[in-house]
């Protein structure tokens, strides 16, 4: 049997993933980073009949910042050797994490200055454009603001590969226009 | 450049996806199932410290049978062209959901798959999870009640609903249910029959 390009053919009780072709592993990986993705919102959107807003965001900055340590964090980097402890080790962790950023997810312009010096500038964020459909300020707030999951996100990536490498937000919703860039955050390893 | 075995290598800011080798991708993918479910586990777990077991608990069903199932099965039919409402396409849908047999696998590479698949006919499907990574963890922690909210609160409701969803006539049964008589045994077997 070749590589089957999907699954729409006959069923398999012994099919693996091995029996499908790359473009097909991509295709299930997408949709995987949807479905987490996806489940995120529905936790806090259920969350939002029984608690107050910051109390929600409390609660997805806790337990995100748990699964990255419990889970993603150990769990990609071993997937792909990913190993070393300077700024560009971290980015290849961002390009390759479920949720991570990357074309059609979470865009991003790198501007790498040197192997411990990086400045991402965000282009594209279906969270904050989620919320400023949906949302209220005090919403986006508590996803990029001071102390938001995102800032503990990043804090949390940093200190899992350096704890010398600090998370510095250059810029940070709101924006002033569709046009405008969603936020820019400057990594680097302080002496 | 040629197809990347892992991420060893130097960063490179115009890497994606399609420049890693398949066994690269089947890590990755087996790696994104487990933190997906394991997500579910630590929400669950913040939340009974918070509002005790019964609350979190019904909080999490309610996740999964509102949106998150529903969300799981179109993502990934959509993604391998699964279409039908037979058992057969319900089992296709099993075998590469996130959540389920793509993580009950030993390590790699060789990823030994530890649920089985046995189709009697296209009317009636056995299905057995041999070794069950969530409730090894609730025999090591001696967990009772987490083991009863996910395999007869979580599991048991939700084969139900997966199977409606692909078939309002296609019923589930449960054949055997934790707890085990011994490490040796199989963690739970199901039964699908597609109701005249």
């Amino acid at each position: 049997m070749g590589e089957l390009p999907d699954y729409s053919g006959e069923y398999n009780p012994d099919i693996e993933f091995e029996d499908l072709s790359k473009e097909a592993l991509i295709r299930l990986l997408k949709a995987y980073q949807k479905i987490f993705v996806g489940a995120l919102g529905i936790w806090n959107t259920l969350n939002r009949q029984r608690m107050s807003v910051e109390e929600v965001w409390k609660l997805d900055g806790d337990v995100y910042e748990l699964q990255l340590n419990t889970f993603e964090l150990p769990q990609v980097t071993r997937a792909l050797n990913i190993q070393g402890n300077d700024v560009a080790t971290m980015l290849k962790y961002f390009q390759m994490c479920p949720d991570g950023a990357r074309k059609g997810l979470y865009e991003f312009d790198c501007d790498l200055k040197d192997k411990n010096h990086a400045v991402l500038t965000f282009t594209k964020c279906p969270t904050l454009f989620y919320f400023e459909r949906h949302g209220s300020p005090k919403d986006i707030e508590c996803l990029c603001g001071p102390g938001s999951i995102e800032e503990r996100a990043f804090d949390a990536i940093c200190r899992y590969f350096n704890p010398g490498i600090k998370a510095r937000a250059l810029k940070r919703p709101p924006r002033s226009s569709d046009d405008d860039i969603c936020c820019q955050w400057e990594f680097k390893l302080e002496k | 450049m040629g197809e990347l075995n892992d991420y060893s290598g130097d960063f490179d800011a115009e890497l994606t996806l399609p420049d890693f080798s398949k066994e690269a991708l089947m890590r990755l993918l087996v790696a994104s199932g487990k933190l997906y479910l394991g997500i579910d586990g630590i929400w669950t777990g913040l939340m009974r410290k918070k509002y005790g077991d019964r609350a979190a608990f019904d909080l999490d069903k309610e996740v999964w049978f509102s949106k998150a199932l529903e969300l799981d099965i179109k993502q990934t039919c959509e993604a391998m062209n699964i279409v039908g409402d037979d058992i057969p396409t319900l089992f296709k849908y099993l075998q590469f959901g996130p959540a389920f047999s793509v993580i009950y696998v030993g390590p790699p590479p060789d990823f030994e798959p530890r649920v089985q698949f046995e189709l009697k006919d296209r009317n009636h499907g056995i299905m057995t999870v041999t070794r069950c990574n969530s409730l090894e963890y609730f025999e090591r922690h001696n967990d009772t009640a987490l083991q009863k909210l996910a395999c007869e609160e979580i599991d048991l409701p939700a084969f139900k609903w997966i199977a409606r969803r692909f078939n309002p006539k296609i019923e589930c049964e449960p054949i055997k249910l934790p707890p085990r008589q011994s490490p040796d045994d199989v963690a739970c077997r199901w039964e699908f029959r597609m109701r005249d």
